[in-house]
C-alpha cells in the first residue's frame, strides 16, 4: 500500500517537513488571535508596555528621578504630557520607568515561583509515600501564613531590591502553582498512557517530563499568567505599604500610594499609575488564555 | 486443538489472587476487601491465544494486569518462562519488561495526548535503553507502521486527528515495537465500530502467524473470543468456572454459567432462535466484597444444591484438558 512513499526522495520529505513546521506556527498563530478583537488588542497592549519599558531612556527626555519643585502640580501640558507630580517629576517618565519594574518583577517572581511550585507539585503528584505528604504539608503549611505577612516578614531579609522583592514574591506563589499541579499529575498517573510507558520499560523522571509536564502545560501557562499579574499587583500593595521598593524607584504602588495623598486636588497623580497596572494586569490574563489554546494541539484546526 | 501436555507453558498462573483493600468504616474490626481476582490458575502455551472471558467486573482486566506485573497481586505465582514474576521485587523484572505487553481498552486513552504518532513509537523503540541511530529508528517506525497497516505518512499526525481503529492500530504498534513474548489484549476492540472490529481481529491474527506472539485475550464478546482464541477460560466473581478449547464453548459447555451465556448470544436464523432454549439467570452479580460462600455462583445457579453453597467445588477435569467448577458434574 505504501507504494508512493518508497518514491518521495530525502529532499522531497525535507521540504515537506519544513512546509508542515511552518503550517504548525502559522496555524498556532491564528489560533492565538482567534479569539477576536479582544485578544488582538491586548497582545497590542502587552507588546506595547514591553517596547515602553525596554526603550524608556530613549522615549523621554526627563530623568525619572530629576525633582524641580517649581514645576510640581501641574495639570497635563505640551512639555510633561501626563503633568508632574508633587516634587516636579515629569509622570510619564515615571510610568514608564515603573512599567519596566512591575514587568520585571513581575516576571522574575513568577518564573522563580513557577519552577518550584510546578517542580514540587510534579514530584509530590507523581511519587508516593513520604515526598508526596511531606511537600504537600509543607505547602500546606505555607498557605495558612497570608502571603502579604510572608512577604512583609521576608523583604527586609533579602532586601527591598527588584530582584530581592520579585524572589520573595515568587516564594509565595508557590502553594498556588504547587497545589495546582499536583491535582492534576494525580489524575493524570492513572492515564492509560502513563502505563503504556512504564510497560515499554520508560524510565520514571522521563515519563515525569516527557508525559507529565507536556500535559499539565496548560494549567502552568494559564497559572504563570495569572501570576504574573498577581506578582505585580503583589508589589505593588508592597510598595503602596512602604515595605517594597523604596520611594525614589518609580513603582507603580508607590507612586499610587504617593498620589493617593493628594486625591481630592489632583487626582491624576494616582489614577495613572493605577490605570497602567489594571490594564497591564487584564491584557496579560487574557493574553495567557490565547496563549493556551495556541499551544495544544488538539485546539489546531478548529476555532 | 489439544494442548500437548510436552510443550512447556510459555505463562503458568497458579492461585492468583488479588484484593484491593476497602476504608475501614468507623468502630468495624476487621478490615475488607474488594476480591477482584481470587484463586485462579491457568497455563498459557506459547503460540497460542487464550482467551478469557466473562461479564463487567468479574476480574478480567486485573487478571490480565497481574500477569503483567503492572500490578501487584496479593497472593499466587505468575511463572513466566519457568520464572515466578509475581513476587519478585520491581526492579529484576526490567529485563523481561518488554515482553509482557498489554493493548488497552481505550485506545485513545492509552495515547499521550501531546505526543504524535512517531514520537509514541519512537519513545517505545528506544526505551530498551540501548543505541540506537535516526536511521534505524525511522526504518523500524516505517516497518511497524507497515505491520499495522498504517500509512506512514500519518507519523506527523496526533491522536486526536486519527480515527477510532487507527489509534487502536497505533496502540498496537507501540506493543510490538518492544518484540512481545507475551501480549495482553484487554477488550482490545470493544471501544471501536463493529466493522472496524473485525479488521483489527483480522490484524491480530495475521501478527499472531507472522511473529509467533503468545495473546491473553479479554473480551466479553463470546462470538469474538471464539474466533480468536484456542483456548477460553470463563471467568465469574473473580473465579474461574471453566477452562476448555474454543470449539467446546458452543458444543460443549459444561458450567451452568457458561450455558447461561451461550444461550444470551443471539442467532441470526429464525428457526434456530424460535427453538433456542434461553436460560435467563435470576438476580444480579453478588458484590466481590461480600462473595456469597462456597460456588459463587451457587444464589443463581438452577442446578444448586446443599453442597454449592457450603463448599468451593474443585477445578477438575472432565477430559481432554476440559476444567469445570462444579460440583454437579
Amino acid at each position: 500500500m505504501n507504494k508512493y512513499v518508497a518514491e518521495k526522495t530525502i529532499e522531497e520529505r525535507k521540504q515537506e517537513k519544513k512546509q508542515r513546521s511552518l503550517n504548525a506556527t502559522r496555524e498556532m498563530i491564528r489560533v492565538f488571535f482567534g479569539r477576536g478583537l479582544y485578544a488582538k488588542i491586548c497582545f497590542g497592549i502587552v507588546v506595547a508596555f514591553i517596547l515602553v519599558a525596554i526603550f524608556c531612556p530613549l522615549l523621554t527626555p526627563y530623568s525619572p528621578y530629576e525633582q524641580s519643585l517649581k514645576d510640581q502640580f501641574q495639570t497635563p501640558n505640551a512639555k510633561h504630557w501626563l503633568g508632574t507630580d508633587q516634587l516636579g517629576r515629569d509622570l510619564l517618565t515615571r510610568l514608564m520607568y515603573g512599567a519596566r519594574i512591575s514587568l520585571v518583577t513581575g516576571l522574575v517572581s513568577s518564573l522563580w515561583g513557577a519552577f518550584l511550585g510546578v517542580t514540587l507539585g510534579l514530584i509530590a503528584g507523581y511519587s508516593r509515600g513520604f515526598a508526596q505528604h511531606f511537600i504537600m504539608r509543607c505547602v500546606d503549611a505555607q498557605l495558612s501564613i497570608p502571603s502579604i505577612i510572608f512577604t512583609m516578614i521576608l523583604i527586609p531579609i533579602f532586601g527591598a531590591t527588584i530582584l530581592g522583592v520579585g524572589f520573595v514574591i515568587g516564594l509565595s506563589s508557590i502553594p498556588g502553582y504547587a497545589r495546582n499541579i499536583y491535582a492534576q499529575v494525580l489524575s493524570l498517573r492513572e492515564q492509560d498512557y502513563v502505563t503504556a510507558a512504564h510497560l515499554v520499560g520508560q524510565k520514571k523522571y522521563k515519563i515525569l517530563i516527557r508525559h507529565l509536564l507536556p500535559n499539565v502545560f496548560p494549567i502552568i501557562i494559564i497559572s504563570f499568567t495569572v501570576s504574573v499579574g498577581a506578582a505585580i499587583m503583589a508589589e505593588a500593595g508592597l510598595a503602596y505599604l512602604g515595605v517594597g521598593l523604596n520611594p525614589p524607584l518609580p513603582a507603580w504602588g508607590s507612586m499610587v500610594s504617593e498620589g493617593y495623598k493628594y486625591l481630592t486636588i489632583y487626582p491624576h497623580l494616582a489614577m495613572y499609575p493605577g490605570f497602567c497596572l489594571m490594564l497591564l494586569i487584564i491584557s496579560l490574563s487574557i493574553v495567557g488564555d490565547g496563549l493556551r489554546d495556541a499551544l495544544d494541539p488538539k485546539l489546531r484546526g478548529k476555532l | 486443538m489439544a494442548v500437548s501436555s510436552l510443550s512447556k507453558p510459555i505463562l503458568k498462573v497458579e492461585n492468583l489472587a488479588m484484593y484491593f483493600p476497602l476504608k475501614k468504616k468507623l468502630g468495624s474490626r476487621e478490615r475488607k476487601y474488594v476480591k477482584a481476582v481470587d484463586d485462579i490458575s491457568f497455563e498459557v502455551q506459547e503460540g497460542e491465544t487464550f482467551g478469557l472471558v466473562g461479564e463487567s467486573g468479574c476480574g478480567k482486566t486485573t487478571t490480565g494486569k497481574c500477569i503483567l506485573r503492572a500490578l501487584d497481586p496479593t497472593d499466587g505465582k505468575v511463572y513466566y518462562k519457568g520464572r515466578d514474576i509475581a513476587k519478585i521485587p520491581i526492579k529484576s523484572i526490567k529485563p523481561i519488561r518488554r515482553e509482557l505487553q498489554l493493548i488497552f481498552q481505550d485506545p485513545y486513552g492509552s495515547l499521550d495526548p501531546r505526543q504524535s504518532v512517531y514520537s509514541i513509537l519512537k519513545e517505545a523503540i528506544v526505551s530498551d535503553h540501548k543505541f540506537h541511530t535516526r536511521k534505524e529508528i525511522n526504518n523500524r517506525v516505517e516497518e511497524l507502521l507497515n505491520l499495522v497497516e498504517l500509512d506512514p505518512d500519518i507519523g506527523y499526525r496526533y491522536p486526536h486527528e486519527m480515527s477510532g481503529g487507527q489509534r487502536q492500530r497505533l496502540g498496537i504498534a507501540r506493543a510490538l515495537a518492544c518484540s512481545p513474548h507475551l501480549l495482553v489484549c484487554d477488550e482490545p476492540v470493544s471501544a471501536l465500530d463493529v466493522s472496524i472490529q473485525a479488521q483489527i481481529i483480522n490484524l491480530f491474527k495475521e501478527l499472531q502467524k507472522k511473529l509467533g506472539t503468545t495473546y491473553v485475550y479479554i473480551a466479553h464478546d463470546l462470538a469474538v473470543v471464539r474466533h480468536i482464541a484456542n483456548r477460553i477460560g470463563v471467568m465469574y466473581l473473580g473465579k474461574l468456572v471453566e477452562v476448555m478449547d474454543s470449539e467446546d464453548i458452543y458444543d460443549n459447555p459444561r458450567h451452568p454459567y457458561t450455558k447461561a451465556l451461550i444461550s444470551a448470544v443471539p442467532t441470526t436464523d429464525y428457526y434456530i432462535e424460535k427453538k433456542r432454549e434461553r436460560i435467563i439467570l435470576k438476580g444480579e452479580v453478588p458484590s466481590p466484597i461480600n462473595a456469597p460462600s462456597g460456588c459463587p455462583f451457587h444464589p443463581r445457579c438452577v442446578y444448586a444444591t446443599g453442597i454449592c453453597k457450603k463448599e468451593m467445588p474443585n477445578f477438575k477435569d472432565i477430559g481432554k484438558g476440559h476444567m469445570v467448577a462444579c460440583h454437579n458434574l
